[in-house]
């Protein structure tokens, strides 16, 4: 089943309307499937996952998300697919920070008022992730790799039908990193998570079904694993 | 010679700006450290300013104690005893409330303050078989000239850093 | 469990300066607008009413006192002793004015003796052709004022049975009056013949003669049939009996006067209202516009994890609300506090009548005011508000 697809995506900033942060992009992903993007700082790889989570627009193209066209859709109507379709981790932690790590999971659960035992499973994350004793912490006082994971937590509370995760492992060491990796490799073979990693770190190229690159906007397939 | 004043007025801004900085940063740090450890100067305010309530009309700025001709007691030494009261009052309640901090406290703080004055000018009335919480009527009279003046001050000097409190406590309810 | 109004709690109290600052900002608005309508309508009701409380049309005192004496005596009495000359009751009688009430009434002070005692106005009645004092008596006394009894304004701190003690004499108290809002209030009211015996005995005790004449009347209140003006009718005393020391004051030029001065403070406190209202809505605007451009990256986050752009704008003014709710509860609380100091202070102040409002007013005026200034602190933050949630999710998300 497909989940996301890209169809000539190109995307130009107005500010720079010669450059093309996204040039002519088509790709799909199918469920449970792993795609590992890499490429290099400014190649259009936050963009890229921006526009399948209808933060930005394409200039041209056309994306589709579990069958729905994310073109011309209402905010509430995106809200709606972001909430319950999408995981999104963003580059940078970027939390409520003055929420407890467990509030910070369950949020997004809250803002559509997702039914079920909600605690019950962001405790169950927690604790796959190890991180079960910082429940009751706030962001401040959590460090970089545990806070990742807790974002991770986050974004799998909804169930959505595919996690968007941003430079995952930028900033921290490469135990913690590997760490990361290996819980989002762990969630894609043993629980079926569909997952679209985009990253500038070489560290990655060891993930992931499949692998393409990013250069300056044009996505070229690396390997097949 | 331009030259080096140019130079040398650059260098006095530059140190003017330091200064500035560091003075706007040092109030910050103080603002800080009040906000911190707030629950209690509100508190600890009240429990000085209970002390000093509870002392003026027999101690600081005493009332006339002075019999009646029928042998009973003027009205301003029952509205001694009360104030003292409330002062005491205030005091427990700065203790009571110190583990557990509550707005509660200071509700109660602002009501026996502001009794300290309703009551005395018949806004409240308290009174008893032979006994009234009232002022003399002459306004040379100590309890009239000293002592309501010195309590109201400190009434409404509780009165104001319970009200602080209070927002402070709304502010910061179960976190 | 998390909510929206959780999620606003904790803003509130991770900026504990800055939501001290925007509750305190509420709270003094609300008290002002509450204390600030309170003491504008009880005074306005207080110069209304003047002269109905009055109950008389026109009132002859002294050619020597002024009008503002007058006045002062009348609406906030300091206690004096002043007698008009002999005869006037007569001399006004004889006048074709078309009267159809008139009393006379003796004005005696009392002295300051003991602590503790009342330096009061004695008033003496004369208790059947009144028509003023028994107007304000809630329940007539079940035989008239006899000699040796008082009837006591309601200020005067004592109650219907005990004793109270003017210049050596104990005098029962046969009645109290209700509210007058007038010099009343702190007034004892006796019959003839008991007045003459305080007057004898308070210029026993001074060793001085309180006048020459031997008419003990020091206001005569009328009260003209209808259809006669009361204004002619003073001028007509005036012009007829004004050589002899009398002067006629029709009460309506009471309120004349007071309500000049009324519209003044009137004026005043709706303009500082005003200006307490604008300073509110800058403060509590510029806080939250400032609080949120810091919070910018929060919003972007509460957005893409699939916050509409209302239900952002509800969290941000949830916190809003619940600031302005503390604000306006305190503010009442304070302004119930303020309201009766404000009360006894306002007619020394003044110099103006006051009669507080009825409970039921003050409650909504208490509800009124809070509202007002929840309102008004969801007005001010309502524009940071919706500009912050017009913006993109992308700028949210980049601009830090
Ligand atoms: N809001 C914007 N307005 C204008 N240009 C933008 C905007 N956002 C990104 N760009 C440009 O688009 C290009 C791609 O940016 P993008 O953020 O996708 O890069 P990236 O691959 O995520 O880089 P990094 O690894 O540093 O995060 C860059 O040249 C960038 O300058
Ligand atoms: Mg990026």
């Amino acid at each position: 089943m497909k989940i996301l697809r890209f169809e000539n995506i190109t995307k130009i900033f107005n500010s720079r309307s010669s450059l093309k942060a996204l040039d002519n992009i088509t790709l799909e992903i199918e469920s449970g499937d792993f795609v590992n993007i890499i490429g290099r700082s400014g190649s259009g790889k936050s963009t890229l996952l921006k526009i399948s989570a209808g933060i930005l627009t394409p200039t041209s193209g056309e994306i589709e998300l579990d069958g729905e066209n994310l073109a011309n859709k209402s905010d509430s109507e995106l809200s709606r697919i972001r909430n319950y379709k999408i995981g999104f981790i963003p580059q940078g932690a970027s939390v409520l920070p003055n929420l407890t790590i467990i509030e910070n999971v369950i949020l997004p659960a809250i803002l559509w008022e997702h039914g079920g035992d909600i605690t019950g499973y962001a405790m169950i994350l927690l604790e796959k992730f190890g991180i079960a004793n910082l429940a009751n912490s706030y962001p401040s006082e959590v460090s970089g790799g545990e806070l990742r994971r807790a974002l991770i937590a986050r974004a799998l509370i909804n169930h959505p039908k595919i996690i968007l995760a941003d430079e995952p492992t930028s900033n921290l060491d490469s135990e913690s990193s590997q760490n990361i990796l290996q819980i989002f490799s762990r969630l894609n073979s043993q629980e079926n998570v569909t997952l679209l990693l985009v990253s500038h770190d070489l560290d990655t190229l060891k993930f992931g079904k499949r692998v393409f690159e990013m250069n300056d906007g044009i996505l070229t397939q690396k390997s097949v694993l | 010679m331009t030259e080096k004043r140019a130079e040398f007025h650059v260098k006095a801004l530059l140190i003017i700006r330091h200064f500035c900085a560091l003075e706007i940063f040092a109030k910050v740090c103080i603002i800080e450290l009040i906000m911190r450890n707030m629950r209690n100067i509100f508190l600890k305010m009240n429990l000085a300013l209970g002390f000093v309530l509870a002392s003026i009309p027999f101690v600081l700025y005493p009332v006339c104690e002075n019999l009646k001709p029928d042998g009973t007691h003027m009205n301003c030494f029952y509205t001694g005893i009360f104030v003292t009261a409330m002062g005491i009052i205030v005091v427990i309640l700065s203790f009571a409330f110190a583990k557990k901090f509550s707005g509660m406290a200071f509700v109660l703080a602002i009501i026996a303050a502001a009794l300290t004055w309703l009551a005395p000018n018949g806004i409240v009335n308290i009174a008893g078989e032979n006994w009234k919480i009232a002022l003399c009527s002459v306004s040379s009279h100590a309890c009239v000239a000293d002592t309501m003046p010195k309590v109201a001050l400190i009434a409404s000097a509780i009165i104001v850093s319970s009200f602080a409190g209070l927002i402070l406590a709304l502010i910061k309810g179960d976190r | 469990m998390l909510s929206i109004s959780k999620i606003a709690k904790r803003n509130i109290q991770r900026k504990p300066l800055r939501s001290f600052c925007l509750i305190l900002t509420v709270m003094l608005l609300s008290s002002f607008v509450f204390i600030g309508s309170v003491l504008n309508v009880s005074l306005s009701d207080g110069a209304v009413s003047l002269a109905n409380r009055l109950g008389a049309d026109v009132m002859i005192v002294p050619s020597s006192y002024r009008f503002s004496q007058v006045e002062g005596i009348i609406l906030t009495g300091k206690p004096s002793s002043f007698y008009l000359p002999d005869n006037a009751l007569e001399e006004v009688q004889k006048l074709d004015l078309g009267i159809e009430k008139i009393s006379p009434q003796t004005f005696l002070a009392s002295f300051k003796m003991s602590c503790c005692s009342y330096p009061v106005q004695l008033i003496g009645i004369d208790y059947d052709s009144d028509f003023i004092i028994k107007h304000w008596l809630g329940k007539i006394l079940s035989q008239k004022l006899r000699e040796g009894e008082l009837i006591i304004g309601n200020n005067i701190a004592s109650d219907v049975g005990e004793y109270l003690r003017f210049f050596g004499q104990d005098l029962k108290v046969a009645g109290k009056l209700e509210k007058t809002g007038m010099a009343f209030d702190s007034s004892v009211f006796v019959d003839r013949a008991t007045i003459e015996k305080l007057a004898y005995e308070s210029e026993r005790i001074s060793a001085k003669r309180l006048h020459d004449s031997s008419s003990r009347n020091s206001v005569i209140m009328l009260k003209l049939k209808s259809g006669h003006d009361p204004e002619a009718a003073a001028m007509e005393i005036n012009r007829v009996l004004g050589s002899r020391g009398i002067q006629a004051i029709f009460s309506k030029s009471f309120v004349n006067n007071m309500s000049q001065s009324l519209v003044f403070v009137s004026r005043a406190i709706t303009l500082s209202l005003a200006v307490i209202w604008f300073l509110a809505v800058i403060i509590i605007g510029l806080l939250f516009a400032l609080s949120i451009s810091e919070r910018r990256l929060e919003m972007g986050t509460l957005r893409y994890l699939g916050a509409t752009r209302a239900k952002l704008t509800r969290i941000m003014l949830s916190e809003v609300l619940m600031i302005s709710s503390y604000g306006a509860i305190l503010g009442i609380f304070l302004g119930a506090l303020v309201i009766p100091v404000i009360n006894s202070r306002v007619i020394e102040a003044l110099r103006l009548p006051f009669l507080l409002s009825s409970i039921q007013f003050m409650i909504s005026a208490a509800i009124i005011s809070g509202a007002f200034a929840i309102l008004t602190g969801m007005l001010a933050a309502l524009i940071p508000v919706l500009r912050a949630g017009r913006v993109e999710i992308n700028d949210m998300l980049s601009e830090v």
